[in-house]
């Protein structure tokens, strides 16, 4: 495999994990793929300087991890409110880097545990993850309160890590 | 840094989990982001909840978004402002393409792919034919015809014939089917009538027919979509039929996938996970849940035969006996199906010791199948980047004499004692290997279609020959390539090869490194999860070291007749597993 393809297959490869990532940096979904985008066109530019014989995730994460900063500090212009400062981040870049194969197997478990929620927490989880879906609207939709609202959702996510946690225990990975 | 074996689950403390709760969902205060701050700042336990939390959280939007937004009809267009898994998909393909092109022609490209305004099959189609251009402009299309059987086809489509490359785009066939295999490994054999769209190396939409989807050894995540239902391998082969628009069946054969349903419904967009072994059936009258099938081995067809082999005809002779020893002479006894190619642990000395060869699996074998034998052989391979590695420990009554001497009669160097491998590195070919030599078809009083003779000239098939020449203390190497074996190219420059005779004079050790370069592959070498083919020959001489009298064959396709030379049929070659 050349060299380019080597990096295209790693670049696509880890593409879910970085976006989990800079979602645990930013928090909204869409800010998490804009500047996923950012870290990606980042990637292309330095992809020369690529060492194919290194793993892939710790450097790219690393880029990430600048974008993701790159982000908050314009945020933070606006609002005055900076979530994680640059050594924090650096920590979380760090640690993780190294969790490519927990995080593979994670979720692939989850799609199974998806399959045992009840059809009304199904269906709750779908509406979450609609695209554009909020919590204020979804909550007014019910004639709710978002925080019960976030709160069965809470109970959801619960009930979801607690049978991944269990999925990779049976199979040997914890 | 996580330490290696730092524990991969967090316990949660409930206050992380409904903090970081309020934060997945948009509802974290000021007070709420100086608690995370400083939690994840204090505490590894807590980051490491907080990544298994937000893993979650994003594999949720992820791959959940991606599988309930995948309702796109056939040939559908993105709705505008869509986000979510396929714009994602969309945008990274782009990037991809981005990727390979060169300089500001990359970042216009990559500016103006607004994913919004691409359809699937435009973005696809520029993607691969911007990946093939620019990251190698040799490379081969998107896929190519690995093989046909009782293919008919529209008179207003193009033909589809072995060998034959295919872009993005629909292959459509009335009957018969049609293998394909993807620049990836990835196979696809479609039955017909069928039509199937390629959209990628690792996308493609089945519009109507049967189609098994079988993925290289290590590699998963081929997406193969239906009108009704979409499928995501996770490592596997499996069978996906798609009728009438409405209805989808898949069946697994090895590994797993996730299936899941377009159906509007409470749950019918949830990943059904499915296992080997496992049948189910997408269709409107149960949306929310797939209806279970039973599993039918023979119900799609997984791999097309290679075109079926003709075995020679036995000599008339006098007894029983010799008719057993005359098969055993000329084509062995071969038990091992396959060998396993790995990879070395660290450079490798070419010095006629097997040191370096421990952790190397191979096979061993003794002729007749006697373990007492004299003639055996311990063989191995392994490569890296550059170098294809043979070794062998060979049990030889006269090792080491052969009397041929390459500057004369390379093409006789087997007869004096040697080491015969023939392998395939054509990855399009993957296993078996379709290709048999001229003389073939001429001792069997066959014709060879267009399509076969070209396979005899496969550049990618190699003979290697290999023999110590006693006189000189010259270690020989001959390779021959395609299925054209007496066009030798003899001690090419760059290989490497060093022999010692065994202590008590009964055996010897050879080994060998061969580059890449030497059989034209250089730039596309194996890789590991390739299934390709190899076979072996030792060769065993008289005392004199001039006079073939026995040999073993090892490596050997089980399914092919056993009366048929290796060296004139590919298929005949076992698998070799490069890991």
């Amino acid at each position: 495999m050349s060299a380019s393809a080597k990096f295209i297959a790693e670049f696509t490869r880890c593409q879910r994990q970085l976006h989990a990532f800079v979602l645990s940096m930013v928090w909204h979904p869409v800010d998490a793929d804009d500047v996923l985008q950012e870290t990606n066109l980042v990637l292309w530019q330095k992809a020369a300087e690529f060492d194919d014989k290194r793993p892939f995730m710790p450097w790219a994460i690393r880029f990430a991890q600048l974008q993701a900063m790159a982000y908050l500090k314009r945020r933070q212009r606006q609002d005055c409110r900076l979530l994680i400062d640059d050594a924090l981040a650096k920590i979380m870049a760090d640690e993780a880097a190294y969790e490519e194969p927990i995080f593979e197997a994670r979720r692939i478990a989850l799609a199974d545990c998806l399959q045992k929620l009840s059809p009304k927490q199904r269906d709750l989880v779908s509406l979450r993850y609609e695209p554009k879906a909020s919590i204020t609207d979804m909550a007014a939709a019910a004639k709710i309160a978002p925080k019960a609202l976030s709160e069965r959702l809470r109970r959801i996510r619960h009930s979801l890590l607690e049978c991944i946690r269990k999925t990779l225990a049976e199979e040997s990975f914890a | 840094m996580t330490r290696a074996n730092a524990p991969l689950h967090a316990d949660f403390e409930p206050a992380w989990e409904q903090l970081f709760n309020q934060f997945a969902d948009g509802l974290a205060t000021s007070d709420d982001e100086r608690r995370l701050h400083d939690l994840l700042r204090d505490s590894a336990d807590a980051r490491r909840a907080y990544r298994e939390f937000v893993s979650l959280h994003s594999s949720l939007y992820w791959d959940y978004a991606a599988v309930a937004n995948h309702g796109m009809p056939p040939g559908g267009g993105l709705e505008s402002g869509e986000r979510g898994g396929q714009w994602r998909s969309r945008w990274i393909a782009a990037v991809v393409a981005g990727l390979i092109l060169s300089g500001a022609a990359a970042a216009a490209t990559v500016a103006l792919i607004a994913p919004s305004l691409l359809k699937r099959g435009e973005l696809a189609e520029r993607a691969a034919a911007d990946e093939r251009a620019i990251a190698n402009p040799a490379a081969a299309p998107l896929a190519t015809v690995k093989n046909t059987r009782f293919l008919l086809v529209d008179e207003h489509e193009s033909p589809l014939a072995a060998g034959q490359p295919i872009d993005a785009g629909r292959v459509s066939i009335l009957g018969g089917a049609v293998e394909l295999v993807l620049r990836n490994g990835v196979e696809i054999l479609l039955e017909g009538p069928g039509e199937l769209e390629l959209i990628g190396e690792l996308q493609a939409f089945l519009h109507a027919g049967s189609a098994v989807v079988r993925m290289p050894k290590g590699m998963h995540g081929f997406r193969l979509e239906t009108a009704n239902t979409e499928v995501l391998d996770l490592g596997t082969e499996f069978a996906v039929k798609a009728a009438g628009g409405v209805m989808t069946d898949v069946q697994v054969y090895d590994g797993a996938v996730l299936a899941t349903s377009k159906f509007e419904g409470n749950g019918g967009r949830f990943p059904k996970r499915l296992e080997a072994g496992q049948a189910v059936r997408f269709s409107p009258e149960s949306p929310n849940e797939p209806g279970t099938l039973p599993y039918e081995e023979g119900r799609f067809a997984r791999r097309l035969p290679v075109d079926k082999a003709v075995e020679h005809q036995m000599p008339r002779l006098s007894s029983k006996q010799a008719q057993t020893d005359y098969l055993i002479q000329q084509f062995g006894q071969p038990q091992q199906p396959g060998i396993v190619v790995s990879r070395p642990a660290g450079p490798m000395a070419i010095d006629g010791r097997l040191d370096d060869w421990r952790s190397a699996p191979g096979f061993t074998a003794s002729l007749n199948r006697d373990p007492a034998a004299a003639e055996w052989v311990d063989g191995r391979m392994m490569y890296d980047d550059e170098h294809l590695y043979i070794a062998a420990h060979v049990g030889d009554p006269h090792p080491l004499s052969s009397s041929i001497d390459p500057s004369l009669d390379a093409d006789d160097g087997w007869r004096g004692g040697a080491v015969q491998v023939r392998l395939s590195t054509d990855r399009s070919q993957g296993w078996p290997v379709n290709a048999n030599a001229p003389s073939y078809y001429k001792m069997r009083r066959l014709v060879a279609t267009p399509q076969q003779r070209e396979a005899a000239f496969n550049p990618r098939l190699a003979h290697l020959t290999m023999w110590f020449h006693a006189a000189s203390a010259t270690p020989c190497l001959t390779i021959a390539r395609g299925m054209m074996i007496g066009d030798l190219q003899l001690n090419p420059s760059g290989f490497r090869a060093a022999y010692t005779r065994d202590a008590d004079g009964r055996g010897y050790v050879m080994e060998y490194a061969i580059p890449w370069r030497l059989l034209d592959c250089e730039t596309d070498p194996p890789q590991p999860g390739d299934d390709l083919a190899a076979a072996w020959q030792v060769l065993y001489s008289d005392e004199g070291g001039r006079l073939w009298r026995t040999q073993i064959i090892e490596i050997r396709n089980p399914d092919e007749p056993p009366k048929i030379f290796c060296w004139e049929r590919a298929a005949t070659w076992g698998r070799a597993e490069y890991r």
